[in-house]
């Protein structure tokens, strides 16, 4: 209910003694509250299962945003925002493609199924991570082959996950309308076996039975994927 | 049992849904892979529906257990057929009590996507792989 006060304020200048004063009025309503979805103009928006607090300060021509554990600065209320929800996106995927990381306290009140119909992929993504977080047996395997293949390609896409139809084992595909020919599967049983699967048009190659470690051959083919 | 009309359009209804699909997002082979029960069936078949009986939802409802499902739809059977599918033809649902729910006539199956004889892996992998890029992501039913 506050935000859209924010955004009014936002798009108004100063320019009258009636106008500073409904702006005063408004922001002094709009530093602090709390809301169950994050959003701004031209960015994602993160929702929440509970409101999350947040601070609006405003001097001059400079609005700061804190919330989530992180605090970002704009030229307006709406910048700010923006700014503070693309940043914690970023980190949270850093911290969730770390083999080892540990996510964010904030994450815990994402709404995923919410985050997880995102228009932005890099908001699904935080959510797919998230279930690829519950996956203790697979995680850390996958994360690393991820990491071990965007050593190489850096510029990599970001792969499908999900479970296979047994639900014991993951994977990950890269496979894109704009290259419609290639597709690219690499599956990880539950006790660390790898298969994997790649196609261009009518070529084809791939592992007839499990392997215990990713064959050198995965970086050039997953460097097409770039 | 009769054919689909080729030109018909048929909706997949797989499952799990994965759990991130980038943008972009194209099908592939386990979208259209038998799973173990169909495996066990003679001949083998996946279960579609002939989208001009059958809505998604309508098609959801049959589902035994909740959670998301995928959307397929393919453009037309022939689409399906050329691209590596035997046969796409009407079947009657296994729940004889299922047959007067709504859609229930629009139930279907294709043919010709089992592992052959000798065939390897990757080589069956990619037969199917061609067949699920027939197919549109189109979005996800929560149920």
């Amino acid at each position: 209910m506050v935000l859209p006060a924010l955004l009014v304020w936002d798009a108004r200048p100063d320019e009258s003694l009636a106008q500073k004063q409904v702006s005063t009025r408004l922001l002094e309503r709009a530093l602090h509250f709390q809301t169950s979805e994050f959003w701004a103009p031209g960015g994602p928006s993160l929702c929440f299962r509970s409101p999350q607090s947040v601070s609006m300060t405003v001097v001059a021509n400079e609005a700061t945003c804190e919330a989530l554990g992180s605090q970002h600065r704009g030229p307006r209320p709406s910048a700010a925002m923006r700014a503070l929800i693309d940043e914690v996106v970023h980190g949270a995927i850093e911290a969730l493609e770390l083999p080892d990381g540990a996510a964010p306290d904030w994450l815990r009140q994402l709404d995923r199924a919410a985050v997880g119909r995102s228009q932005h992929e890099s908001v699904r993504w935080v959510a797919g991570l998230l279930e690829l977080h519950e996956r203790l047996a697979q995680r850390r395997l996958l994360l690393s082959i991820l990491a071990e293949l965007r050593a190489s390609s850096p510029s990599l896409r970001r792969p499908a996950l999900g479970p296979a139809a047994d639900d014991a084992s993951y994977r990950l595909t890269w496979s894109y309308r704009d290259r419609p020919e290639l597709t690219l599967q690499i599956e990880l049983g539950p006790d660390g076996d790898i298969e994997w699967f790649f196609r261009d048009g009518d070529l084809a190659e791939g592992s007839e039975e499990p392997l215990r470690s990713l064959p050198k051959r995965l970086h050039a083919l997953v460097s097409r994927f770039s | 049992m009769s054919d689909v009309p080729d030109e018909h359009p048929l909706l997949r209804l797989p499952t799990p849904p994965p759990h991130f699909v980038p943008d972009s997002y194209k099908p592939t082979w386990e979208v259209v892979a038998p799973s173990g029960k169909e495996k066990a069936s003679t001949p083998v078949r996946i279960s579609v529906w002939d989208e001009t009986l059958t809505s998604p939802s309508e098609a959801a409802a049959f589902r035994a257990n909740g959670g998301a499902l995928l959307v397929l739809p393919a453009e037309s059977t022939i689409a399906v057929k050329s691209a590596g599918a035997t046969r796409v033809v009407y079947e009657p649902l296994p729940d004889p009590t299922q047959a007067t729910w709504p859609g229930a006539n629009g139930h279907a199956s294709v043919e010709g996507l089992e592992r052959a004889n000798g065939e390897p892996r990757p080589a069956w992998k990619a037969r199917l792989d061609r067949i699920a890029a027939v197919f549109e992501l189109i979005d996800r039913l929560e149920r």
